[in-house]
């Protein structure tokens, strides 16, 4: 009675165990999916008002302007003419571009490891905290808007945006960006 | 005993599918990882060329830091295309246009190793990586004090064993 007893309460945790494995890869087949690089979609509703956000990084790209900014006290202008860039620091990088010359607008959510998070785990709980602990992500939001030069030439801008501005920063983009012909804005 | 193996495995599963997520949506590549290559040192002084006609050069620097160093590698829009340890310089060209440059090999991978370069047919762009902060694009005054007391270095890609 007791081995069975015994048996059947190893086939039910056995189960659940299961369950949770199964449930946490679903979830993060989800968030893989959701996460996907995408092609954003233009939205076609009036251009908003000029925003301005902080943490902001810059990543290179703009023709003319050597050097990134990593720093989070950078500003970000979206506006229905220009987005500008003014960064800080003793030689800091600015720049506009003119939203008109914007050709696409392309995000991506680079997921990654806490850094120290794994060995944090497991000073703590030894080998299940480092499992834990490696199990840890954040992801970083990085916008690259293509442009056309004056020239016609095409430029690009890659900009880090921070998890709390990332989402509005980017329906601004969508909402400034207008197509303007074949091949222009995807 | 067996609920416990149970509850592992699941865990092993998870920890998998986790870090096979942690590399996918970088907005820049870098080069094939499983690539292995083998540096080259030229002999003699190498003068910096310029560029030929419709392409761009880039010269790539990498400052190292004290004690053993590890094989870092410059990739231009998913190719590898230098080869360094500290205190080498390797240059390459490129065609004009948006040019996504990624610093990989042995260093942390961070976001500072992503870069962006529009480049201009007949211009010669100065890469400085380093361990700790990626790569960054310097003044070519500044970028020509790197090439004239680093050594010139070229590398080729080791057959797959």
């Amino acid at each position: 009675m007791t081995t069975s007893h015994s048996r059947f309460a190893l086939r039910t945790s056995g189960r659940i165990a299961f369950a949770i494995g199964v449930v946490a890869v679903g979830a993060t087949l989800f968030q893989k999916t959701a996460l996907a690089t995408s092609r954003q979609e233009i939205d076609k509703s009036p251009p908003p008002a000029p925003k301005t956000w902080s943490n902001v990084m810059y990543l290179g790209g703009v023709a003319g302007i050597r050097g990134k900014s990593l720093d989070w006290k950078n500003t970000l202008t979206v506006s229905a003419t220009e987005i500008k860039f003014a960064g800080t620091g003793k030689t800091p990088i600015r720049f506009e571009i003119a939203t008109a010359s914007i050709r696409a607008l392309d995000y991506s959510g680079h997921k990654h490891v806490n850094d120290g998070s794994a060995s944090t785990g497991f000073l703590l709980g030894g080998l299940a905290g480092a499992l834990l602990g490696s199990s840890a992500k954040s992801i970083d939001h990085y916008a690259l808007l293509e442009y056309a030069l004056p020239d016609g030439s095409p430029s690009a801008v890659l900009l880090r945006l921070h998890k709390d501005n990332q989402e509005e920063i980017l329906a601004t983009l969508r909402a400034v960006i207008k197509p303007t012909g074949p091949g222009a804005p995807r | 005993m067996s609920a416990v193996r149970t509850i592992l495995s699941c865990l092993f599963v998870v920890s998998v599918c986790c870090t096979a997520n942690v590399a996918a949506q970088t907005p820049v590549q870098c080069g094939p990882e499983d690539e292995e290559n083998e540096i080259i040192k030229p002999k003699g002084k190498q003068a910096v060329p310029a560029a030929s006609p419709g392409k761009a050069l880039v010269i790539v620097m990498y400052k190292g830091v004290v004690g053993k160093s590890y094989q870092v590698k410059l990739a231009v829009d998913g190719k590898w295309q230098a080869v360094l340890k500290k205190n080498q310089f390797s240059f390459f060209e490129i065609d004009p246009g948006v040019r996504r440059l990624c610093w990989g090999g042995r260093v942390p991978k961070r976001d500072d190793n992503f870069l962006l370069l529009t480049a201009q047919a007949g211009q010669t762009y100065y890469i400085l990586g380093t361990l700790r902060e990626g790569i960054t694009e310097l003044d070519p005054t500044e970028g020509q004090k790197y090439t004239a007391k680093y050594d010139y270095v070229t590398f080729k890609v080791r057959p797959p064993n």
